[in-house]
């Protein structure tokens, strides 16, 4: 569905992605997992073409859309929840909802609008409580959700989101992940980055480990929540071990 | 014949390459950033992990050879820290250091995977009955083989090598329908079993798949019909991981690549240069998961070719031909690796004798033997037997404590191994 072949791209002057590939396949959930500054949103954006790529080839659906604009990539089924959610505020829920499925042709919105807001609805029924609500008085957690149904609205392929669990509570992140998971279910395809590596590597099939633009490990999450460098770096494990050495 | 995993032994040449790109540079990003080693193999050549931009880009890469990992005795060329690796096996030997490879826990699991897919591959199943005639200890080969077969779900029996009454007996009373060996344990076995007066149709043994030391078409065929079974060739590297790096399938039409963990090139052992598909060349293997000891082209000193057409068995991985040769004189006598400069070294060290001498590797009734021929030196032509037999023997027991094999000793007249071109000073009369 997506493969990246040694991507390089800067972000202003700095070199933020060296080289990086990966590849998710049809139905997948991956997730891009790292610290701070590693790249990780930097990755998002160039596959979504909101950055250009120095050099290195990106894959979509089988054609190259190395440099693509965004609206094109949108038009073929790639998605981009954005990290902060930016959601119209003054807008309603059921406003926002429709904007989402924009990109589409006015038949087959005529067509599937209301199947695809009740399949969202399904997914989200906080989101059909709040219908009438502005979107800028959902909670962090409501706002995300409403983030992610508004970018399935355009029935994409694939989806790529980025930090979906930034700023919630535990327990609003754990029902995001939840949902996330759902998606699969209807056979979506979904590149998550995440600093929250825990629950991104619970929820993913496979994951990429990033590190100061390079990827530094990868495999099938099972094995990386496992791998005793991934405990101490990004899941908090193993540091009085380390203190006691 | 099922495939044990069919996403990887049937990927697509373009998955498969993506894979193997991801991977190399994972690899190289990691053994940059934590084996100093590398770090200053790479600084040295003005690399840098980026400059892998394809998988072509492998050749940019300097080569790890075996005296890089001797120097790194015993875990400098390790990747991750002692706490994390769950195992360690050795190389034999002790004049020279030997090469220490350790494992993490996902190593391991990989490992077992591997085993698993070649055996599989050779036609064992979950029902087999395996018997591992392997050494189990700091050589690989039975652990390696283990874990594979007990991931295959067969039932495993653990004989290891030596005492081959007791392995016999096994084979009959087990009812043994695997055998893991090397081939030329196997061809011990089938003559004591004449001698015994075993009929080898009263075995249950239908497969056996054969590794450690070449296996020659000759031996196979002796083995395939001797015991009516298939014989397959399995090959391993031990620096690298052990067996399970490639295995021919059913159809022994080449050794199948596990080229999800492994990046295997062919070049020029002279120039290093790649060659094409299909010329014979050395065999260059860098890891793509290894966590513990990651190797970056390891040059292994076999000598083989490669194919990438799928093969009929409907596994699309690429394909090595049976390795029979080495760039080196090493000779595998009894599953004991022989290097004649380890030999040469040690009569250096041994009064009366020059170091000049011969190798003679035979088979006799299915055993293997090492002959060793040893110039006199002028001073030392003496007509006491005694001391000539006690020379024999210091001989003996010193290549015994080296290199772990006991060779046969000839003393010969001084000057008469003077003249001998090097490539005399190893002669193996088996069928390898």
């Amino acid at each position: 569905m997506l493969k990246l072949q040694s991507v390089v791209t800067y972000y202003g002057r700095v070199l933020a992605l060296r080289g990086l590939s990966l590849h998710v396949e049809p139905g997948e959930i991956v997730a891009l997992v790292g610290p701070n500054g590693a790249g990780k949103t930097t990755a998002l954006n160039t596959i979504s073409g909101v950055v250009g790529a120095r050099s290195g080839k990106v894959t979509f659906d089988g054609k190259d859309v190395t440099n693509k604009s965004p609206e094109t990539l949108v038009r073929m089924g790639l998605a981009q929840v954005p990290e902060g959610r930016q959601l119209f505020a003054d807008m309603t829920v059921y406003e926002n909802l429709i904007l989402g499925a924009y990109r589409r042709s006015r038949a087959s919105k005529a067509a599937h609008l209301r199947e695809d807001l009740e399949r969202i609805y399904a997914m989200f029924p906080i989101l059909k409580e709040r219908t009438h609500q502005a979107a800028g008085t959902l909670s962090g957690g409501e706002q995300q959700m409403l983030a992610i149904a508004r970018s399935l609205m355009a029935r994409p392929k694939m989806l790529l989101l980025d930090e979906p669990s930034m700023g919630l509570a535990p327990l609003v992140a754990k029902s995001i992940f939840k949902a996330i998971t759902d998606l699969r279910k209807d056979g979506t395809t979904v590149l998550i980055v995440e600093q929250n590596a825990k629950a991104a590597l619970a929820i993913a099939k496979r994951a990429y480990v990033m590190e100061t633009g390079r990827v530094v490990m990868e495999g099938p999450s099972s094995e990386l929540s496992g791998n005793p460098e991934i405990q101490r770096a990004y899941l908090g494990k193993g540091y009085k071990h380390l203190a006691e050495k | 014949m099922p495939i044990w995993n069919r996403k990887f032994e049937r990927m697509g040449r373009s998955e498969i390459e993506q894979l193997q790109l991801e991977r190399l540079q994972t690899t190289v990003n990691r053994v940059y950033r934590n084996v100093p080693f590398y770090h200053r193999r790479f600084s040295g050549l003005n690399l840098a992990p980026e400059d892998v931009q394809a998988l072509a880009d492998v050749t940019r890469l300097p080569f790890t050879t075996k005296d890089d990992l001797r120097d790194g005795y015993p875990y400098e060329m390790f990747a991750v820290p002692l706490r994390e690796i769950v195992r360690i096996h050795s190389s034999s030997g002790t004049s020279v250091k030997p090469i220490v490879v350790g494992y993490t826990s996902n190593d391991l699991k990989h490992w077992a995977e591997q085993v698993a897919r070649v055996m599989s591959s050779a036609g064992v199943t979950k029902d087999d009955v395996v018997q591992i005639a392997f050494d189990y200890g700091l050589f690989t080969g039975g652990f390696g083989m283990h874990y594979g077969a007990e991931k295959l779900g067969a039932s495993v029996i653990p004989v290891s090598t030596g005492n081959t009454d007791r392995q016999m007996l096994i084979m009959q009373d087990f009812r043994s329908t695997a055998l893991v060996s090397a081939p030329s344990y196997a061809v011990y076995m089938i003559e004591l079993m004449s001698k015994l007066g075993i009929a080898p149709a009263s075995l249950c043994l239908r497969v056996g798949l054969f590794g450690g030391e070449p296996m020659g078409e000759k031996t196979r065929a002796k083995i395939e019909s001797s015991l009516g079974i298939v014989a397959t060739d399995n090959y391993g590297v031990s620096a690298v991981m052990g067996p399970g790096i490639a295995g021919e399938c059913e159809l022994r039409s080449g050794l199948h690549i596990n080229e999800d963990h492994f990046l295997v090139e062919i070049v020029d052992p002279e120039s290093g240069v790649p060659l094409p598909d299909g010329e014979e060349g050395e065999v260059i293997i860098t890891t793509l998961t290894k966590e513990g000891l990651p190797m970056i082209r390891y040059r292994t000193r076999d000598l083989t070719s490669i194919v990438r057409e799928p093969c009929k068995c409907g596994r699309t991985t690429a394909r090595l031909a049976p390795i029979r040769k080495r760039t080196d004189d090493m000779i595998i006598v009894r599953g004991v690796n022989v290097y004649p400069g380890e030999i040469e070294a040690l009569l250096y060290e041994i009064e009366h004798v020059e170091p000049r001498y011969q190798l003679v590797a035979d088979r006799e009734n299915g055993l293997d033997y090492l002959t060793l021929r040893v110039e006199l030196s002028q001073v030392m032509i003496s007509d006491q037997m005694q001391k000539l037999l006690q020379l024999e023997e210091t001989i003996r027991q010193r290549v015994h404590s080296r290199i772990g094999i006991t060779p046969r000793v000839r003393l010969v007249e001084p000057k008469t191994l003077h003249n001998l071109e090097l490539k005399d000073r190893v002669v193996d009369n088996r069928d390898v």
